[in-house]
């Protein structure tokens, strides 16, 4: 009983010395609810709005008919350029990403059915971006292809008729192939991993910087008291983030959870003891604050950057897919995913719910045998 | 006219502050290296071979033709399931495919449509799927492929690889967090420990503190830049195509607005606690998020792409990756640079206006 008294006192103290800093509210609720808002429509894989420019050398009405059946999504910016420019040059000189080059005759070869071909031009800096632009450009061709197929303008070199197969997909969870849909509940896992990181890296060292450390060692307050001091409130405080940022995603994203909250809650619950220890051993580790910044920036990066946040894991060669099966960081993010896009359940996620139960109990075991009480 | 030894002396005393903290400087000089051979190795936008699930009812020739088809082309992995009736979200949710393609009972006879599905919680990778299946299946039907034959030049990095975007951006990160972050703690923790006034009140004057303490940064920043330059040229063969003398101007340059923004920072914030937030609200997240470092700009909504042009980074990306990639001259590269000395100048008008204010 006295020692639950003692602990509350001193959750009491934490959150007392939280609320009264301004600046930590801001940090704490303001900065993430602007990382939210920023990443949610900035992070995207999805190329929009790519430069494109022609250099039409047939001028023939199909080549123009060509031209017009890019000007239709926002995949394309058409800029307009003078028609004796080199493709080189405009790519060079920033002024297109893609150059379409419709070579004279075109329209001839085409129309008779003959093989014709166009030269497409990429800017190849953003190897994903060209990528993209290219099966963006094959798209609008085939498009455009099959449509004056329909009109019979063109006649078939081959004779007899060779059914067709059609190609019918449907894309499931995501039917408009919104990018935030994947990337909100990524920023969610990265946000409360920052949180409780920083929070907890950060706070012993600031008592062991200031000299109240000093002070809380010679009372009888003991180790365990002390951490779970410590720890709850940063438990409850990353907790109340993760709450604002659901529902900033509900009302600004139009995300909804398609899952139970409350497993949603619980991976969370799970998860924070493996970043709230984590943040505890850093906080044993170093000894100025500016240190422990650094020191937990360096590990988020490294946990972020493996974690599928930006490219999936399934793309990563064997040997680094095997390192990122032991980052924690990774296991929550999908669950994240999973539980947000797709409503799964606890039996589906099993395997990650193994993994950050015993990531969770390994390291904050290692990282309260770490913790002494004394500097 | 500023005092060279006194600069000096202020430079090695800075020098010494750096040295003595270890472990921060081998973060800077990991984080960076550590991060170039993950961008180099993991960021992979290419997608492997994609798990599917075929659910055939056809089970004729044709519909195994075209099973053939998926497999042949190294895109595509069938993966077997014990109950084959299970519906597509529920496979989804295992994660045991990414897509199930559905072949009706009278394909190849009066029935010409496939069906497939796609997990699309990741767009990006349904999207290529998508692409993927719809090339297979095109060139399936054989006759519409003699359409228009695209024969695409992919200019200064032909296998698209991501290590020649990642390794002139890293270089634009570590400037930037170096000069203006590492500057701007520096600052602000002589101020909040106090020998800021110590400082103040002997006979250096302010431009030679500033000149002092920023000079060592300056050398990190280039030395930590240089250090991923030979690196990412050595290990993943990125090219340097342009001169190195513009190179050098223009990194010089950017060194300038990341130090300019350092300062600027310093001056508002008056711990080093806010000092490291506001820098890393200010200076590093903006230039991962909103440089193009990662993300491309003209994707963005048009608020954040009018919010990128304060952004250094953005315009010191463009020039590093002109030069490296293209081999661009000044020439080209004028207007960025430009915009890069307009921002220097103001934040250093707003800087020495606040210090004074400090002063008096």
């Amino acid at each position: 009983m006295k020692s639950l008294r003692v602990i509350s006192s001193f959750i009491k103290k934490e959150f007392r010395q939280i609320v009264r800093s301004r600046e930590m509210l801001i940090v704490l609720f303001g900065l993430p609810a602007v990382q939210l808002l920023v990443m949610g429509f900035a992070v995207s894989n999805e190329v929009k709005n790519l430069r494109l420019a022609f250099l039409d050398y047939d001028r023939s009405s199909s080549s123009r008919a060509l031209v017009q059946s890019f000007d239709t999504a926002d995949r394309f910016k058409i800029v307009p350029v003078e028609q004796d420019a080199r493709a080189e040059d405009l790519i060079s000189s920033w002024r297109a990403q893609i150059v379409v080059v419709i070579p004279p005759g075109f329209s001839k070869d085409y129309l008779s059915g003959k093989e014709s071909s166009l030269q497409l031009v990429v800017d190849g800096i953003d190897g994903n971006s060209a990528a993209v632009a290219n099966a963006y450009v094959a798209g609008v061709l085939g498009e455009f292809h099959r449509r004056n197929l329909q009109e019979k303008r063109i006649r078939t070199p081959l004779s007899k008729p060779i059914a067709e197969v059609e190609l019918i997909s449907r894309m499931s969870f995501n039917p408009d192939l919104k990018s935030s849909v994947n990337t909100i509940p990524g920023i969610i896992a990265v946000l409360v991993t920052v949180t409780s990181m920083m929070l907890s890296a950060i706070s012993l060292v600031k008592e062991k910087e200031l000299g109240t450390l000093e002070q809380l060692l010679v009372t009888p307050v003991k180790k365990q008291q002390l951490m779970a001091g410590k720890l709850v409130p940063y438990l409850i405080i990353t907790l109340a983030q993760l709450q604002v940022a659901i529902v900033m995603a509900g009302l600004i994203f139009k995300l909804q959870l398609a899952g139970s909250y409350w497993l949603l809650m619980l991976f969370s619950g799970i998860y924070l003891f493996t970043t709230l220890g984590l943040g505890i051993l850093i906080s044993t580790k170093v000894g100025t604050q500016q240190q422990a910044m650094f020191f937990s920036w360096f590990i988020m990066v490294i946990f972020i950057l493996l974690s599928g946040f930006f490219v999936p894991v399934r793309n990563m060669p064997p040997a680094i897919q095997w390192i990122s099966y032991f980052n924690p960081l990774s296991h929550y993010m999908t669950v994240l995913r999973e539980i947000v896009i797709k409503g799964s359940n606890l039996a589906q996620l099993a395997k990650e719910f193994w993994i950050l139960l015993s990531s969770g109990l390994i390291i904050f075991s290692i990282s309260v045998i770490s913790f002494r009480k004394r500097i | 006219m500023p005092n060279l030894s006194r600069i000096h002396a202020i430079a090695q005393k800075e020098v010494f502050h750096i040295l003595r903290d270890s472990r921060t400087l081998v973060i800077i000089i990991l984080m960076p290296l550590l991060q170039l051979i993950i961008f180099g190795y993991a960021m992979n936008m290419e997608l492997g071979q994609v798990p599917l699930v075929v659910q055939d009812n056809a089970l004729n020739g044709a519909s195994r033709a075209l099973i053939d088809a998926f497999i042949h082309t190294d895109y595509f992995q069938v993966v077997p399931l014990a109950a084959k009736q299970l519906e597509p979200k529920s496979i989804f949710r295992t994660r045991k495919a990414q897509a199930t393609l559905s072949i009706p009972k009278d394909f190849g006879n009066s029935e010409t449509a496939v069906y497939l599905e796609i997990d699309a919680s990741d767009p990006n990778s349904a999207q290529l799927i998508q692409n993927y299946a719809t090339g297979i299946v095109g060139s399936f039907r054989g006759s519409v492929a003699a359409g228009i034959d695209l024969r695409p030049l992919i200019l200064y990095n032909p296998d698209m690889k991501s290590s020649f975007f990642f390794v002139p951006g890293l270089i634009a990160m570590i400037l930037v967090m170096i000069c203006a972050l590492l500057t701007s703690i520096s600052i602000s923790r002589e101020k909040e420990m106090g020998s800021m006034e110590q400082i103040l009140v002997s006979p250096v004057s302010a431009s030679e503190i500033l000149l002092g303490k920023v000079l060592p940064y300056i050398l990190l920043g280039l030395l930590d830049a240089l250090l991923i330059l030979g690196v990412g040229m050595l290990l993943f063969q990125v090219p340097f195509r342009g001169e190195f003398v513009v190179f050098l101007l223009f990194t010089f340059l950017y060194v300038l607005t990341s130090l300019c923004l350092g300062l600027l920072v310093s001056t508002v914030a008056k711990t080093q606690q806010a000092a490291m937030m506001m820098a890393l609200g200010i200076t590093l997240l903006p230039t991962l998020l909103l440089s193009g470092y990662m993300f491309p700009i003209s994707s963005m909504p048009p608020v954040l792409q009018k919010l990128t042009l304060v952004i250094p980074a953005r315009y010191y990306l463009q020039i590093i990756r002109g030069i490296m990639l293209k081999g661009n001259g000044v020439q080209h590269l004028f207007q960025a640079g430009l915009s890069l000395v307009i921002m220097s100048a103001v934040m250093l008008l707003v800087a020495a206006r606040r210090f004074k204010l400090r002063l008096s």
